[in-house]
């Protein structure tokens, strides 16, 4: 099975364009510490253009956080903003691409929304996906806005 | 609050002490050092061989910095006193302290200066509710530096007190030693720092206070000050009064300044000393909306950093949607440990078509369209979040219920206090609740929203789609909200579509959005200006009357200065000019009695039984909305209003100014000046304390 750490870059990656980031240049180096290694996930983005490497160059941020630890984070189950205020993540450098870029990260997958939602849910199925994580970077089209196809896709992995 | 503290305050850092400089916090007293939501100091107590000082003065230096002149002993004795001591502090994260001791006696004396020192670490929501703490206390001593320290499992916080090599520092405090010659002096310095340690004692920038690198000088800081306000348009006016209020909103502003992270050197006002130096969705915006006229660079920010933390997923422990704009921004431990859901909470129903609002009429004023077509994501997202998240009834209108049932708010509109909504038989209404300025900020937000489509983002068919919408919205609000036998719009629709039948201030709102069909304002108006509403000082949260009137509660009877500046807008709006300048007229004469700095809220008791305004117990001050308040009064009597690349000026002012300018208005024509003369004719023996009240001996023109 693929962790939830993958799957959140791979998604990443293949999303190729994010409107969230657009405001936005660099990279963000991700250290994720396994205690004997560290991987590195470099994201690097040119105006809401994401590549996803597991290579690179200097970063203008650093994200670290100890592997199991971003894997809560990858699943939705821990919120990333108070992880670095409790000292279980840090970042340095450029923070505005790591808040940036943690608002990519799911929400809890037990939440559930606004209470409409979770009625009108009943009767349309479509409107679950929504909840889910991995749509929610891209919003509904009705104000003009592209939910990104690739990103509804590696929900359904 | 007691009336004896001492704020002093750079961001989000702030000391309260009193008027010795000492700090002795009590569980639910918000005085000591604090940094991003955390105490960092709760004892910082000096004394003189054993004995404690006592103040003969306290200078405000700037306000960042104060000076207590105090002696040695009780303070009511002061004879035969030869020893005087001078505290100077400045806040500048943390702080820094120098200590000046004067011999004025003929003979050298030895002394012993004794500083007792301790932190709590409590978070800010700990002060507010007295809870207890988690974690294990330290203290370290090392040559020149006490390090107090607090740590509950990653979380790390210190406090490093800094001294110079003749202190003996001990885990309790620091003690001197020395002797000073006849008239001389003797002199220390103390630093008091703030420390963030992360994950294997990483440093967290997690933000600072406006244009702060983390050694900001503080000749930097008087330079920065003296820009701003060299920098804000220059008001001249015959009534005095008004230009001193002018002037301490403007440092006031100055002083609410708050740069999170994402900012960088960009700063937005925070709500307000000492609850709320922190990023408020609402407060944010209200405050820039306010200033827009005077420092237009305040909402350039608040869009920009509130856009950056804007919602992108659905998190019911936060209240989060995708793009819904955030409530609060929190630094502390009970944030951190998810005690609190402010990493950012996002309760809020109004921020959201706030943003839009602002962002329009930012637009307006600057002619930054390059800001606008930046951030047409968004204000999309934002429309969005108004049809697809906020309408929870399933109506066609926002409304609010909390998913966080634990720790969110209950109330998600600006009257959040537990009672604030109510019938006119003083019973509350379930949830959700479709407060009235919900629907009038979301009609606003769709017309704004249009024409930034239109201009800006060449999507015309978002447009019509859009006024559509807002037109279909004020048809049915107009008839849904409306209260046949009392002949104004209800506070609110509760969870069954039942109108919440009580007179409030809300209505103000409603003309400020342009909700309001024509032919129903006259009667808001009567309302708004009524012996119900308007007490004298201003307009009443609640009417009286109603049952769960109360001239001091909190949003039930109280005035709030930003509540009227908004209502005074919307009555310049809907052409009810004379009244928009007798609201100015009374929060200005308010503001005169609190020394130019409006509070929170003052109570609502009419203005003839009490003849000066009644402070509300525990109101926030400064607090940024209210500081903008004075400003978006001057806009209004002024009658300010960007019409195409020009600044139209329709000057009415209340009886009693004779003539105002405001010089060098800031905006997409440069700068403009504005000048009124007033519509009575006032002489020197014309010029009165106070504006509101008649003279019969004032000649019309």
């Amino acid at each position: 099975m693929t962790s939830a750490t993958e799957a959140f870059f791979e998604g990443l990656a293949r999303r190729a364009h994010e409107p969230l980031l657009e405001k936005v240049s660099g990279c963000v180096r991700v250290d994720l510490d396994r205690g004997k290694s560290v991987d590195h996930w470099f994201v690097t983005i040119r105006r809401g253009d994401v590549t996803v490497e597991r290579e690179g160059g200097e970063p203008s941020t650093v994200f670290y956080a100890p592997a199991p630890v971003f894997e809560k984070m990858a699943a939705g189950e821990m919120n990333a903003m108070a992880a670095l205020l409790r000292g279980e993540a840090a970042a340095s450098g450029d923070l505005e691409l790591a808040v940036l870029l943690q608002r990519l990260l799911p929400g809890p997958p037990t939440s559930t929304g606004p209470r409409n939602l979770a009625r009108s849910a009943a009767a349309n199925p479509d409107n679950v996906k929504r909840g889910h994580p991995r749509v929610s970077a891209g919003y509904p089209t009705s104000h003009g806005l592209t939910v990104d196809p690739t990103a509804a896709r590696a929900e359904e992995r | 609050m007691s009336e004896t503290s001492v704020n002093i305050l750079d961001g989000n850092t702030f000391v309260v002490s009193d008027t010795s400089g000492d700090i002795e916090a009590s569980p639910s007293e918000p005085t000591g050092m604090f940094s991003y939501d955390t105490r960092f100091l709760s004892t910082w107590v000096m004394t003189i061989n054993g004995e404690r000082l006592s103040p003969l003065s306290i200078d405000d230096l700037h306000y960042f910095q104060t000076r207590f002149f105090l002696v040695p002993g009780p303070g009511t004795v002061y004879s035969d006193n030869k020893l005087s001591v001078v505290r100077k502090r400045t806040v500048c994260e943390g702080f820094h302290e120098v200590l000046t001791v004067f011999n004025h006696g003929d003979e050298a004396v030895d002394l012993s200066i004794h500083l007792e020192v301790g932190s709590d670490f409590a978070d800010l929501f700990e002060v507010k509710d007295a809870l207890t703490k988690k974690g294990k206390y330290s203290a370290t001593v090392e040559p020149e530096r006490l390090i107090l320290g607090y740590e509950r499992q990653t979380y790390n916080r210190q406090t490093i007190i800094s001294t110079s090599r003749d202190a003996k520092l001990d885990k309790q405090g620091i003690t001197f030693k020395f002797r000073v010659e006849p008239d001389g002096r003797w002199e220390t310095e103390i630093q008091v720092d703030a420390d963030i340690r992360g994950l294997g004692g990483r440093e967290v920038h997690i933000g600072h206070a406006w244009g702060s690198g983390r050694s900001r000088s503080m000749p930097e800081m008087v330079q920065d000050l003296e820009k701003w306000v060299g920098q804000a348009p220059r008001l001249e006016c015959d009534w005095d009064p008004l230009k001193r209020t002018y002037r301490r909103s403007l440092i006031d502003l100055a002083s609410l300044r708050f740069s999170p992270t994402i900012a960088r050197s960009r700063a937005l006002p925070s709500a307000g000393l000492p609850w709320f130096m922190t990023m408020f969705g609402r407060d944010s915006i209200l405050t820039s909306l306010q200033t827009l006229a005077f420092t237009p660079e305040l909402a350039a920010t608040t869009l920009t950093v509130l856009g950056e933390w804007q919602g992108s997923r659905l998190d019911d422990f936060r209240d989060e949607e995708p793009g819904k704009i955030p409530h609060e921004l929190r630094y502390g431990e009970m944030t951190a440990f998810e005690e609190r859901p402010h990493s950012p909470y996002y309760g809020t129903a109004d921020a959201t078509p706030l943003f839009v609002i602002l962002m329009d009429e930012y637009e307006r004023w600057t002619g930054d369209t390059a800001l606008v077509k930046r951030m047409e994501y968004e204000a999309r997202a934002a429309l969005n979040w108004i049809d697809e998240y906020a309408d929870l009834m399933g109506n066609g209108y926002i409304s609010y219920q909390r998913r966080n049932e634990d720790s969110g708010l209950e109330n998600q509109c600006w009257k959040d206090s537990w009672d604030a909504l109510s019938y006119r038989d003083g019973s509350m209404p379930g949830y959700p609740r479709a407060t009235c300025e919900l629907q009038g900020y979301a009609y606003d937000a769709k017309i704004r929203g249009a024409r930034l489509a239109r201009e800006f983002w060449n999507d015309p068919a978002l447009a019509s789609r859009l006024e559509t919408e807002a037109a279909d919205l004020k048809r049915r609000f107009n008839e849904d909200f409306w209260v046949e036998d009392g002949e104004y719009f209800a506070l609110a629709l509760d969870g069954d579509g039942r109108k919440v039948d009580t007179l409030s201030s809300n209505i103000g709102h409603l003309l400020w959005s342009g909700i309001v069909e024509p032919a129903k304002a006259s009667s808001l108006v009567r309302h708004l200006m009524g012996p119900r509403l308007f007490c004298g000082w201003g307009i009443r949260t609640l009417a009286e009357g109603e049952v769960r009137y109360n001239p001091i509660g909190y949003h039930v009877g109280t005035v709030w200065p930003f509540d009227n500046s908004f209502i005074a807008w919307g009555l310049r709006r809907y052409g009810f000019r004379d009244e928009a300048a007798r609201v100015a007229a009374g929060v200005l004469d308010a503001a005169e009695f609190f020394n130019g700095r409006l509070p929170e809220a003052f109570a609502g008791y009419r203005r003839e039984e009490t003849m000066y305004p009644v402070q509300y117990p525990t109101a926030c001050s400064p607090q940024a909305w209210s500081t903008g308040a004075p400003m978006l009064l001057i806009q209004v009597m002024l009658g300010l209003e960007p019409v195409g690349d020009h600044l139209v000026v329709e000057p009415v002012l209340p009886e009693g100014i004779g003539h105002m300018e405001l010089l060098d208005i800031p905006g997409r024509w440069g700068h403009l000046d504005a000048f009124a003369r007033g519509r009575v004719s006032v002489g020197q023996a014309g010029l009165r304390a106070q504006l509101g009240v008649t003279l019969p001996e004032i000649s019309r023109r």
